[in-house]
């Protein structure tokens, strides 16, 4: 066994005994570093246990407190004692603030239990559609009111529909529906919450028929009504 | 301390809200729903020639190994001579989008004559308006012309070139009246060469048109692509008087909202 392959079968830097401790009687040199090691082990455990029971000094912690109150602006003059936290309102404002943020959550929660996020993008007709390979099933840009859609759609073709006419009436409908809904049409989604409800829009054609969706994206956009 | 309450608080009311009983999709009683619907564009605006009809297309497509994949979509369809349609539209065929679910069906009303057009959810008792938006611009009639490959709906296509490697072949088929409508049938048959799309042989798309001159509109359409599988869109129960008007308006109750320029929906003023 070579010095290197010592210190590596050696777990925790030479700290615990060494399956290859045999090595040591033959290299001085590890062993005396080892010795080393050794010492400085015991050391350190016999600083661990002194300093089992030091404390911080109180001052410290006065003045960690201190800190904080006026960092967050609930003491307005300096050098207040430390009894200032046990003011007879000081537990009020606690409770306050917990109630304050518990409802902030509540709602914030109760509203991601509808389905409709409040930050989503705004549904929106298509203005040009991703072409497939062949036969495009898009909307010839120079037919659509581009001012009205905007240049950023990302609607996909349903696979095996219908191609879209140029001069054919499109319709809109937002639904919810699953990531694996959305996976099944091809539309790259996270594979691994398959079961989680998204927002999809869905290009209708005069036949009812869908002919292009898209996933809704994040981001600003009002709310749809519900 | 302060922090310390309130990291607790926070944590419990998470842990309660994390898991809603019966919410998300992996709960039983869950369904894909509506959330809302918008006007797109519209086709070229046909004035003269009021009607109303139900309009069913039936979509098979034929998978590989034999399965087959079917879908029918129901809309009935209102047009007065002015040129407003009206179009009450079942949600019944978003196939995989919303599978064994009865969709609240939505109602979209094209007005090009106040240039707005309506989505509406009766449901929901909401519209969300939007310009009126339409390929023809000038609002003029449509045009007949190569009409081979446009159905129901789908008016006009611009006569175009046939792409490289297929050949296009248009036949007239005659006249026949359906649905009590006289009506101009034409087949289209697209050959795309062997090779064209790595298809070992060629792939012929047939369509099957009839047109009728009177309502201006293709009334049966067929088509058969054996990449996408069978079409069948026809009017039926035609009915030639003018619809009432309104018909074409929102009903007072509804709550309007306006669609921003990006279609986004904002409160109508």
């Amino acid at each position: 066994m070579t010095c290197v392959e010592f210190w590596n079968q050696t777990p925790d830097g030479g700290l615990e005994a060494s399956p290859g401790s045999g090595h040591l009687a033959e290299c001085a040199a590890c062993g005396a570093r080892w010795d080393r090691q050794q010492a400085l082990r015991a050391g350190l455990k016999q600083l661990s246990a002194a300093m089992r029971a030091e404390e911080a000094p109180p001052r410290v912690e006065a003045g960690l407190l201190a800190a904080f109150r006026v960092q967050a602006g609930f003491d307005r003059r300096r050098g207040t004692s430390v009894s200032w936290v046990h003011s007879w309102w000081a537990p009020s404002l606690t409770w306050a603030s917990a109630a304050a943020a518990t409802v902030a959550l509540a709602v914030v929660l109760m509203h991601g239990l509808h389905p409709v996020p409040a930050s989503i993008a705004p549904l929106s007709a298509p203005h040009r559609i991703a072409s497939p390979a062949v036969e495009s099933a898009s909307v010839p840009a120079d037919q659509v009111d581009e001012d009205a859609y905007g240049p950023d759609s990302d609607f996909i073709p349903v696979p095996n529909a219908t191609r879209i006419e140029p001069n054919e009436d499109l319709n809109v409908v937002r639904v919810e529906t699953t990531r694996s809904a959305m996976m099944a049409l091809g539309i790259p989604v996270d594979a691994a919450n398959a079961a989680d409800t998204v927002l999809a829009d869905v290009v209708l054609g005069s036949d009812g028929m869908a002919r292009a969706v898209r996933l809704v994206p994040n981001g600003d956009g009002s709310l749809l009504e519900e | 301390m302060l922090l310390r309450i309130l990291s607790i608080a926070l944590l419990v009311l998470a842990a309660a809200f994390a898991q809603p009983p019966g919410r998300g999709a992996g709960a039983p009683d869950w369904r894909p729903r509506l959330v809302g619907a918008e006007p797109g564009v519209q086709g070229p605006v046909v004035k003269g020639a009021p009607f109303s009809a139900d309009l069913v297309s039936e979509t098979t497509q034929t998978l590989a190994d034999g399965n087959h994949i079917r879908q029918t979509s129901r809309s009935h369809l209102y047009r007065d001579a002015e040129g407003r349609t009206r179009r009450e539209q079942s949600l019944d065929a978003l196939g995989v989008l919303a599978p064994n679910t009865n969709l609240p069906p939505v109602v979209f009303i094209n007005d090009p004559v106040a240039h707005v057009n309506y989505a509406l959810r009766p449901s929901a008792r909401t519209a969300t308006r939007s310009a009126g938006r339409s390929f023809g611009r000038n609002g003029g009639p449509a045009q007949k012309k190569d009409d081979s490959a446009a159905g129901p709906g789908r008016r006009m296509r611009s006569p175009q070139a046939a792409p490289a490697g297929q050949n296009i072949k248009t036949e007239a088929l005659g006249r026949q009246t359906i649905e009590g409508v006289p009506t101009e049938g034409t087949r289209t048959t697209i050959s795309i060469s062997a090779g064209q799309m790595g298809n070992e042989q060629a792939i012929q798309v047939v369509t099957e048109a009839w047109y009728s001159p009177d309502l201006q509109t293709v009334v049966l359409f067929k088509r058969s692509d054996p990449r996408s599988g069978e079409t069948v869109t026809r009017y039926i129960n035609i009915n030639r008087t003018e619809p009432a008007h309104t018909l074409f308006e929102v009903p007072a109750d509804y709550k309007i909202t306006d669609a921003n320029g990006r279609g986004g929906t904002s409160p109508a003023k």
